[in-house]
């Protein structure tokens, strides 16, 4: 049950940035698979794709896959750890989560991506009055029960072993991140989270392990983030 | 701003690259304990050391974090509760720290210093000597800035036959890195059991690590 309803504009914008990564995500098996059977096919089918693709990156939405901005980041951290609940922060939280999934499968060399409506959804259904590491720790399970990253956001399909860790690593260094001391830009706030990538990336398995308690998870997420 | 204890060009000799001094809230041992700031740390020692020598260094940020995970993970099993021996346990986690950087080797080079003959540490283990100058130069900067000591660095730092012994012994058996940190660092090494602190003596602990100290501090005997 939802508990928060998003503003009808968010609507819109949520679903059309998910689209495109989806979309993009299609041209990428499109072109693997037009490679073999390029003699067969004919070329135009490719370059008409591409170039839908490339006019929808030229839109508003062509911030897809820049750097979260610096109000967004403090927001995002504001709301993982409850001090500020308000849809616009939870959407706030799932652009991080979205560009945390794209830096995270692009270290690691999996195949994933963060889905923002399934995150909103998923994060202002959380009920309790949980604050701090133990909240943040809650709603890294429940993005995870939701499959909000995925190579399917929203399901559970062609989730293999080795996306499956990949998510973990997702979703625990993005909350590491949201839980660590900010920086004054936004350079140097992806610098910290390239930090808490790589953190999460060495101690993968112990995440594992953390990520089947709530209360190891937010034990380790509390004292990871005061050292990163 | 450089916290130089030496002057810059004398082969060998250690430089003091322009280390964040962490928060200035805070002390300098705990902002160490931060991974931005010991990665910002060991970039500009890198920095510093192609500066001197001329090699071409390249960093792997994901092994320079896995140094740091290991070693965070150590420095939190021995910390001491005793408040007094915290200035004995700096020198101890530098150690341990130089332990970890040389089992992850986060560092390569792409390119040697054409002037750095292989007869000087920097020319004979450009990585190691990285390294030991990274550990030494945070050991002396948290030394000095949170407990008013400092180090003195022995000459074996700069003799390349004691660098030979410990690049050999130290593939052996990791855990002598900390004994090595301590003889480069001018203090008494434990051979026997480097890797423990609890097993050196309190007495012990003080004449090691307050070397320098001025004559009219109360550090020589045992504090009871």
């Amino acid at each position: 049950m939802i508990g928060k309803t998003p503003p009808p504009g968010t609507l819109v914008a949520i679903p059309l940035r998910d689209a495109l990564r989806g979309a993009e995500r299609v041209w990428d098996v499109t072109e693997e698979l037009l490679e073999p059977v390029a003699a067969i096919l004919p070329p135009a089918l490719a370059t008409s794709l591409k170039s839908a693709l490339d006019q929808a990156e030229r839109s508003a939405l062509a911030g897809l896959h820049d750097p979260p901005a610096h109000a967004d980041i403090a927001r995002a951290a504001h709301f993982l750890t409850g001090e500020d609940t308000a849809v616009a922060s939870a959407e706030a939280f799932a652009r991080i989560l979205a560009y945390a999934a794209e830096r995270t499968a692009a270290s690691t060399g999996g195949s994933f991506l963060a889905s923002e409506g399934v995150a909103v959804s998923a994060t202002l259904a959380l009920s309790g009055g949980r604050t701090g590491a133990d909240r943040a720790a809650d709603i890294v399970l429940a993005l995870r029960r939701a499959f909000a990253v995925g190579s399917v956001p929203g399901t559970p399909i062609r989730l293999t072993a080795d996306v499956a860790r990949g998510v973990d690593v997702c979703l625990f260094a993005a909350a590491l991140w949201m839980l660590a001391a900010r920086e004054p830009t936004e350079e140097k706030e992806v610098e910290v989270f390239r930090l808490a990538l790589a953190l999460t990336r060495t101690l993968s398995d112990q995440v594992s392990e953390w990520s089947k308690d709530s209360d190891a998870l937010a034990h380790g997420l509390r004292d990871l983030s005061e050292h990163v | 701003m450089s916290d130089g204890q030496h002057d810059p060009g004398r082969e060998g000799e250690l430089i003091v690259p322009s280390l964040p001094l962490g928060d200035a809230e805070g002390p300098v041992r705990k902002a160490a304990q931060r991974l931005r700031w010991f990665v910002r740390a060991f970039e500009a020692q890198v920095a510093t050391t192609a500066d001197e020598t001329g090699h071409v260094y390249r960093i792997d940020t994901d092994r320079l974090s896995a140094a740091f995970a290991g070693w965070l993970q150590n420095f939190n099993l021995q910390k001491p509760s005793a408040v007094e021996e915290r200035p004995a346990y700096v020198g101890f986690a530098a150690g341990l720290m130089l332990r970890e950087l040389i089992a992850a080797d986060p560092v390569s080079v792409d390119a040697r210093g054409p002037s750095v003959g292989k007869d000087t540490p920097a020319g004979y283990w450009p990585e190691g000597y990285v390294y030991v100058t990274f550990c030494l130069n945070v050991r002396g900067l948290v030394l000095q800035k949170d407990y008013n000591a400092h180090q003195s660095p022995s000459d074996d730092v700069r003799d390349v036959r004691t660098w030979w012994s410990f690049r050999e012994n130290v593939a052996e058996d990791g855990a002598l890195a900390l004994a090595f940190l301590d003889l480069f660092a001018g203090v008494e090494p434990d051979w026997t059991t480097p890797a423990l602190f609890s097993k050196r003596a309190f007495g012990t602990l003080t004449k090691r690590y307050f070397v320098s100290i001025d004559d009219h501090s109360s550090d020589s005997g045992d504090p009871g």
